[in-house]
Formats: structure tokens, C-alpha cells, sequence
């Protein structure tokens, strides 16, 4: 209720520069009052003279003409103002389309002809009414008076009655076929939202799915189309994507209109011999969605969590990969990567005994000879091969070992976790390890994992239950979170930096966590955190996610570089974070960006490390 | 098709065996056979007709066979032997040439030669036993069907190629293709699970000898290795310095910096300015 009435999903995203929201509010209340006007003042008393006296009671008209008359006119202003916002602001999100355009003076004029009628009854009726009552009608009706257009009133009056109810019928028949669709959609899909975690995906069952080997519109669920048909083309998502904004193919609120037009489309039952041979054949209508822009994803969220209308992108991407992979569209750096992970467990094609060289680097102890301990400490594929991402690894087992911590790790017998494979879309693969995986969590008695990596996070906990896991999965901001406030680790060594914190996607959008790692940074009094201007929700992706992190872009600006510049600008020395992916790929935009020198990329863990004497 | 270890799996070796150990050394069907199969895909998404992919073994490479029924291949054939691998090329190539007769075909793909042992063996044996025109480290193909032959593209040193045209059917020996081999996802591979496969199984006492056979393959002649020898007009004292440096002259260059570390560094920094070697403002260098 809170979401289509009190309209929440547009109003908690109001920005000082974007105050789109509060029009749509307006737009939205004005509507029902109009329809209940119309319905009760215009349509009615065709029928019947005092139908709304008859079915509301005087009282009950009175107020209901009140209420029209108010919201009607804030409907019409905002209406007019959003035709200056389109045509003549023209913000970027916003297509300055002719359905708006036709959408904007209908409404308009609807408005305008329902005043008419009231001043023209009021004129009629010749029964003196205060103003408060009725104020665009008694104003309407003094200006007609006043003007002398007094005469041969019901003609008038029959004429506007038609014109509104053929502008009516005429809206309604559009509608059918514009983004308007939402106004009944949009309910019905904030009725039917996936009540799964958000950071799941939605899972297939390998044996009894059908052969999908090419992309249609008919292997989308239902769900899927609608969400296209959901779709009110109001931008906030593009505005959000990173691929968008860094200048890739990807452009979610494109996706969705091409999605929704070849759905709508008379010729959804001939084959499409429009389409290039790179481009999704849905089968159906004109234009088709680039390969491309569905692999530019880099699954970060912030599309989902922007959208007003609980349209579930991510999901309806990963499912066009999953298609694109059935159909074996995939480009040589996904093949490899996704090859690498079925044959040797990892996607960087390395051996897995580098796994268990890595434990005895660290020292780090091995689960096949501590036998029985708390906890799994599970690596993941970025920190095992990465040098980079080692710091990490070395930084929480340094922590977990001070702290007394029994843990252990899988060494050679730890394999990805599967949320690569699972993003771009090879959900058979995924399945297969994470059997896989969980058959070693049962062998060895697993029950409760630390991570640090956020993706591993993300996929142990929302998406192993799906396959029948039963694990608990904790963060290492958690862990140490705790240990620092149960006084087991003791900051003690001031570290006098300014410092600003890159919310990762898989930790904040997916899973709500924004304060735990707030809370560890925060432990050392002497950091003084300044937050990025895209932080939490809306923090910006690092363009790791999705698996991109071994795809190659040559399009656009680098993603993590945006970013770093982000960063750059709180004027920080240091910029934190807790997820591994984020620490390597803001690193490396640190060294290859020319003012990147001058901040500094660590992990929480990390820097709780480097507080400790 | 042929499966070989994949060269980036750990395996331990001892007398000429792989000893099992954690983790498992991973089997990969041979790059080259790959290839083969691409280029057979493309021929009949032009031409039309069916491909049938080949394999010898044991159970183990039925996995193989899915993998090739999964990427649209119409037929498998699984040659049975448990000791494939004890098998020289001869007796294989007898098998496998059974197995291509006993289907109508065109053309005979296959890789030149394997990962593991690379002998290249297999498409020259192939073809004297089925009778046909071979042609050896391929990179590219074209079909003249009206003429019913083949245009060939062989590799030849130093990136010179051979244009060569043959009659079909013929033995083909792919190195690589220029195609991008498809993905097959696991879920292909297990809706292929349930298509047919193939079973021949051979005795290899049947096996004749052919009239080609291996007689020994020998290991590489050890490169020479070249051996520093002072020059003889030298001092002694000079000859002895030389050998005892390996032939390295040390006498030291005008850019040679040493010292302190900082003062090392420091060294460095001004010789990459005075070079203009630095993206940034030299102010900028601490």
C-alpha cells in the first residue's frame, strides 16, 4: 500500500536536483480524484441528476468536489511542469517522447474540460457556492460570467461531455501500447515482487527444464515480461548503471522498451529477419537487444535498487545470458573463464595446488589436518591467485589467529564458489560446483563460514540454501566488528589518515550491510571518515561484478577509474573497502590513473591490521 | 577425438606412470580435435550433411563423445579399448579407419597432431588405410563442391603458407581454425546424456598390421651447449677472471649505479627526469 499509494519508491529517492517524485505524487492522486470526479459529477448524472449525492451523500460530494478540485489543479501544474522538464529542461534521464507528449495534454486537457463542466453547472444551477468549497470551479464560473459566455450553456456542456469521454476512450485504447501500461502493471508487480533475499537468483531446475537453445520472448517467464511491461521509462536506472554512465552499449531502460515493443508487437508470431546477426532475436517486432549491452552488466544492483517500480533487472539479464550461454554466444574471455572454472575449479585457469602453496605461505592451518574447528575460512578464486588480494587473506588470518579464532582452510580442495558462473549465465555449471562445494561443507562438518570476499558471502548465503545448504555465513567485517567490541583485538595504534569507504555491491545493495563496515573503520578514533557523494544505495560499482572482472572492455571509461575519481574528490588519503574484487580493481586504477597516486586502497581488514601494535 | 591431460593440472609422474594425487590432473579432449569439429560444424551448416565424431577408449571418454553430441554433432561412435593408451598408432588407426568406413562420408577431420605426446601420426596412417589423398598441419579449408574437392591452407615455416587443392573424400589433419570454438554449457551436456552413443567393440588381437608401422621414436639429440673458452693470447691471471665470471666482462658501464639504497633511488628518479621518462610533474616526485 505504502509503495503505489503513498508512492514511497519515488519519494525516497528525491533529490535536490531531481524532484521528479513529487510531480508523479501529484499526478498520481490527481488521476483517482479525477476518475472519481468523472465518475460520480461527469459520467453519472447522465443517467441519473443526483447520482453522487444519491450514492455519497452531500456531504460526501461536497467533499469529493472539494478534493478533485484541489488535486486536479496541483495535477495540472505539475503536468505542465513536467512538460517543460521534457521539452524544454530535457534531463538526460528523460526521453522527451510523443507518448509523453500525447500523455501530458490529455491529462491536460481532461482537467480543463472536467473545470469546464463544473463552472457550466455551477452556472447552470445558479446556486451560489463559497469559494473555499469549490475553487477552480467558482473561478471558472465567475470568469465565464464575467465574460458574458452565459448563453445556450447545455449545448456547451453536451459538447464537452463527448469531447472527454472520446479523449477518455482514446487513452485508454494508447495506453494499451505505451509505458501509460504501468498505471495497472505497476501494482500487480510491486503485488508479485520476489520475496527470496534480493541477492538471489532465481533458480532452475536442470531436470525437468526445457531446451531453451534460442533467446524468445517465450522463454522469459511471466514475470519477466512483466516487468518490461512495468517499465515507466523514467531513467533513474540508467542514470544508475555504471555501464551506462562510463559510455558501454548497456542501457537497462532501452532493454526493457525494446523488450516491451517486440512483446506488444502485431507480429509476434513471424521470425524477425530485421535483426543483425549480434543482436537477441526475440522474434518479434522491430529491434532486438545487443549481446553486448547484456554482457556489459556488471550485476551491481543499483538499477534494481533505483527502479520505483520493483522491476527485477539483474534477474531478467542473467536470464538473457543464461540464453546467450545455451546457445553458445559467448565471447573468448567468458568461454575461457567459464571453461576454466569447469575443468580446474578456478577462473583463472591456474592450478588448484597454488591453493594449498598459498595455505603454506600464510601458514595458514589446513582443514584436512586441524580436523574439527569453528570455522571455514573460505578464501575465494581472487584472493588465492591474486598478490594483491593476498594481502587480504594474510590480514584476516593475522586478525582471526590473534584473536584466538580455531579456523582452517580448505586448501587445494577449495573451488570457486560459483557466483562468476552463475552471473554470466551458466546456471548448470554453477549447480554442478555448488554440489560440489557443499558435499566437502558436509564431509568436514561445516557449518559456519568467514569469508571476505563479498560475492562468496552473497552466494553461500542466499543462493547454497536454494540447492539445500543449510549454512551460517559470516562477513569479516562481522567477525571483526565483534572482536573488537567484545575487546578481544584492542585498537591501539592511532592512524591519522582521512579515509572515505567504497560501499561493494554484493555487501551494501545486496545484503544490506553499509554500517558494519562503518562501525570497524569508525573503531579507530583517529580516522576521519568523509563519505563519498555515491555512497551506500547509491554507491557506484567498481565494475568487477557480474564477472566482468575477466571479461575485456575496450568501450567507454574504465569503471573503476569513475570511481576512483569519486574518491578523489572527498580529498582522502585512503579510500577503504571490504571486498576484494573492489580493493584490486581501484587499485589498479590507483596506478594507472595519473592523480591516483595520491590515495591509497586498503581493506578494512587491512587497516584494522595496521592498527594493532 | 582424442582426450589428453590438461597441461595446467598438477600430476606427479613415477616410472613412466601419473600417480593419482589431490587434486585429480583434469582430462581435456585435445585443442586440435576441437578445432577439427569446428571446422566440421561449419562445413555442414554451409553444405549440409551429418557429422560423426570418433573416439577410442575407455568409458572415460564417453565424456568426450557427450561433449561432441551436446556441441550438434549426429552421431557417435565409441571404439571400446581399455588400453588406448597402451596402443601404438598402428593398431588405433586400424580401429578407428573400421569405424570410419562402416559410415558414408566426405571429408575425414582431425587434429594434426595430440597435446600430449604430438606425433602426428594419425592423419598419414588414416589415410593410406582408407585409401585417400592427406594433407597435414591445415589452418584453413574451403569446399569446391562442384568439382568435389578441397582447397587447403597448410602452415609452413616462418608463416609461409601452401595452397594446395585435393579430391575428397580426403584426411585432413587441422592444426588450428580461425573459428571460435562454441560453448557448450553443462546443461547441454546433459540433455545430450541421453542421446545414442555408438559401442564398437574391437578385439586388438584382430588387428593386422598395417603397412605403415612405427618402428622406434627416439628421444631428442641434447643441444649442444655452448661453452665459454678464454681467449688464449690472454694473461693467466685474465683468462682465470673470464672463466671464473662465465665470460662476463666486468668492467663496469658509465650508467652503473651503486651505493645506499636512497642514493640509489634518488639516482634513478633524476636519470628518468633528465630523460623525460615521468607521465608527472616533476614536482611531484618526492
Amino acid at each position: 500500500m505504502p509503495l503505489v499509494f503513498g508512492q514511497w519508491t519515488l519519494l525516497k529517492g528525491l533529490k535536490v536536483n531531481d524532484r521528479a517524485g513529487i510531480t508523479h505524487f501529484f499526478i498520481f492522486w490527481g488521476g483517482i480524484a479525477f476518475l472519481l470526479g468523472y465518475l460520480f459529477f461527469v459520467f453519472g448524472p447522465a443517467f441519473s441528476n443526483s447520482f453522487a449525492e444519491k450514492v455519497l451523500g452531500n456531504n460526501g460530494a461536497i467533499a469529493l468536489s472539494f478534493a478533485v478540485d484541489i488535486l486536479g489543479i496541483l495535477a495540472f501544474i505539475s503536468v505542465i511542469w513536467g512538460l517543460i522538464r521534457r521539452f524544454v529542461l530535457k534531463p538526460e534521464r528523460q526521453t522527451a517522447s510523443f507518448a509523453w507528449l500525447y500523455f501530458s495534454l490529455t491529462i491536460a486537457i481532461l482537467l480543463l474540460t472536467y473545470f469546464m463542466m463544473e463552472a457550466i453547472r455551477l452556472i447552470m444551477l445558479d446556486r451560489p457556492t463559497p469559494i473555499f468549497l469549490l475553487p477552480i470551479g467558482v473561478m471558472l464560473a465567475n470568469c465565464l460570467t464575467s465574460l458574458h459566455i452565459t448563453g445556450n450553456l447545455e449545448l456547451w456542456y453536451n459538447n464537452i461531455w463527448w469531447l472527454e469521454f472520446l479523449v477518455i476512450v482514446g487513452f485508454l485504447i494508447h495506453s494499451r501500447y505505451s509505458e501509460h501500461m504501468h498505471a495497472v502493471a505497476a501494482p500487480i508487480n510491486f503485488f508479485f515482487k520476489r520475496l527470496e533475499p534480493k541477492g538471489s537468483l532465481e533458480s532452475i531446475d536442470l531436470e525437468t527444464a526445457k531446451e531453451f537453445s534460442s533467446p524468445s520472448i517465450q522463454n522469459l517467464t511471466w514475470k519477466e515480461r512483466l516487468d518490461a511491461l512495468t517499465c515507466t521509462e523514467c531513467g533513474r536506472c540508467q542514470m544508475a548503471c555504471p555501464a551506462y554512465v562510463s559510455g558501454k552499449v548497456l542501457n537497462p531502460k532501452q532493454i526493457l522498451q525494446s523488450m516491451r515493443s517486440q512483446i506488444l508487437s502485431k507480429e509476434s508470431s513471424l521470425p524477425n529477419e530485421r535483426l543483425s546477426g549480434n543482436e537477441i532475436d526475440f522474434g518479434v517486432g522491430s529491434g532486438g537487444i545487443s549481446e553486448e549491452a547484456v554482457w556489459n552488466c556488471t550485476t551491481c544492483f543499483a538499477c534494481q535498487q533505483e527502479c520505483p517500480m520493483a522491476i527485477e533487472h539483474v534477474g531478467l539479464f542473467v536470464e538473457l545470458r543464461r540464453q546467450l550461454v545455451e546457445r553458445g554466444s559467448v565471447s573468448r574471455d567468458i568461454r575461457n573463464t567459464l571453461e576454466n572454472i569447469r575443468t580446474l575449479g578456478n577462473p583463472w585457469g591456474q592450478t588448484q595446488s597454488n591453493r594449498l602453496e598459498l595455505a603454506r605461505q600464510l601458514r595458514l592451518p589446513l582443514l584436512q589436518e586441524e580436523g574439527e574447528v569453528d570455522f571455514l575460512f573460505w578464501i575465494g578464486c581472487l584472493s588465492a591467485y591474486d598478490n594483491r588480494a593476498r594481502d587480504i587473506v594474510w590480514a584476516t588470518s593475522s586478525l582471526l589467529s590473534k584473536a584466538g579464532i580455531k579456523y582452517a582452510v580448505l586448501g587445494s580442495e577449495e573451488k570457486c564458489c560459483g557466483d562468476p558462473t552463475r552471473r554470466m549465465g551458466e546456471e548448470g555449471l554453477f549447480q554442478q560446483i555448488a554440489l560440489s562445494n557443499i558435499d566437502i561443507f558436509k564431509h568436514y562438518n561445516i557449518r559456519r563460514i568467514i569469508t571476505h570476499c563479498p560475492h562468496c558471502y552473497n552466494t553461500f548465503k542466499n543462493e547454497y540454501c536454494q540447492l539445500g545448504a543449510d549454512l551460517e555465513v559470516i562477513h569479516h567485517s562481522e567477525m571483526i566488528l565483534k572482536l573488537i567490541q567484545e575487546g578481544i583485538i584492542t585498537i591501539n595504534k592511532p592512524l591519522n589518515y582521512s579515509l572515505t569507504f567504497h560501499d561493494p555491491c554484493y555487501l551494501g545493495r545486496y545484503n544490506d550491510l553499509y554500517n558494519l563496515p562503518r562501525q570497524v573503520i569508525q573503531a579507530n578514533k583517529h580516522l576521519k571518515l568523509v563519505e563519498m557523494k555515491n555512497n551506500r544505495q547509491s554507491s557506484f560499482c567498481c565494475g568487477a561484478g557480474g564477472g566482468h572482472f575477466w571479461m575485456t572492455d575496450f568501450k567507454g571509461q574504465r569503471i573503476e577509474n569513475i570511481r576512483l575519481a569519486q574518491a578523489l574528490e572527498t580529498g582522502s588519503q585512503l579510500v577503504a573497502t571490504a571486498c576484494p574484487y573492489c580493493v584490486v580493481m581501484l587499485d589498479t586504477a590507483a596506478s594507472t590513473m595519473e592523480t591516483g597516486r595520491r590515495i591509497k586502497v586498503m581493506d578494512i581488514a587491512e587497516l584494522v591490521n595496521e592498527s594493532l601494535f | 577425438m582424442k582426450q589428453v591431460l590438461d597441461p595446467r593440472s598438477t600430476i606427479k609422474v613415477k616410472g613412466g606412470q601419473i600417480l593419482p594425487q589431490e587434486p585429480t590432473p583434469v582430462m581435456v579432449i585435445n585443442p586440435r580435435d576441437i578445432a577439427a569439429l569446428e571446422e566440421g560444424m561449419r562445413l555442414t551448416e554451409i553444405f549440409g550433411g551429418e557429422v560423426t565424431a570418433i573416439s577410442a577408449g575407455d568409458e572415460e571418454v564417453k565424456r568426450t563423445l557427450y561433449y561432441c553430441l551436446a556441441r550438434g554433432v549426429d552421431r557417435a561412435i565409441h571404439i571400446f579399448c581399455p588400453r588406448s593408451q597402451d596402443l601404438e598408432v598402428s593398431p588405433l588407426s586400424i580401429l578407428i579407419s573400421r569405424a570410419i568406413m562402416s559410415v558414408d562420408y566426405d571429408l575425414v577431420l582431425c587434429g594434426d597432431r595430440s597435446q600430449d605426446e604430438g606425433k602426428g601420426l594419425m592423419v598419414p596412417f588414416l589415410a593410406n588405410l582408407l585409401g585417400c589423398p592427406q594433407a597435414t598441419k591445415v589452418v584453413k579449408l574451403e569446399i569446391i563442391q562442384e568439382r568435389n574437392s578441397a582447397i587447403i591452407w597448410r602452415q609452413l615455416e616462418r608463416g609461409r603458407r601452401a595452397e594446395i587443392e585435393c579430391q575428397l573424400p580426403a584426411v585432413i589433419g587441422v592444426d588450428r581454425t580461425s573459428l571460435e570454438s562454441k560453448y557448450v554449457s553443462i546443461f547441454s551436456q546433459r540433455a545430450a546424456l541421453v542421446k545414442p552413443v555408438q559401442r564398437v567393440d574391437l578385439e586388438v588381437g584382430e588387428i593386422q598390421e598395417a603397412s605403415l608401422h612405427v618402428v622406434e621414436v627416439t628421444p631428442p639429440r641434447p643441444r649442444t651447449k655452448k661453452t665459454f673458452v678464454p681467449d688464449a693470447s690472454l694473461s693467466p691471471e685474465e683468462r682465470f677472471q673470464l672463466l671464473l665470471s662465465g665470460g662476463v666482462d666486468n668492467k663496469k658501464s658509465k650508467d652503473f649505479i651503486e651505493g645506499a639504497t636512497g642514493l640509489v633511488a634518488k639516482q634513478v628518479v633524476d636519470f628518468l627526469k633528465k630523460e623525460g621518462r615521468l607521465p608527472y610533474p616533476k614536482e611531484d616526485i618526492v
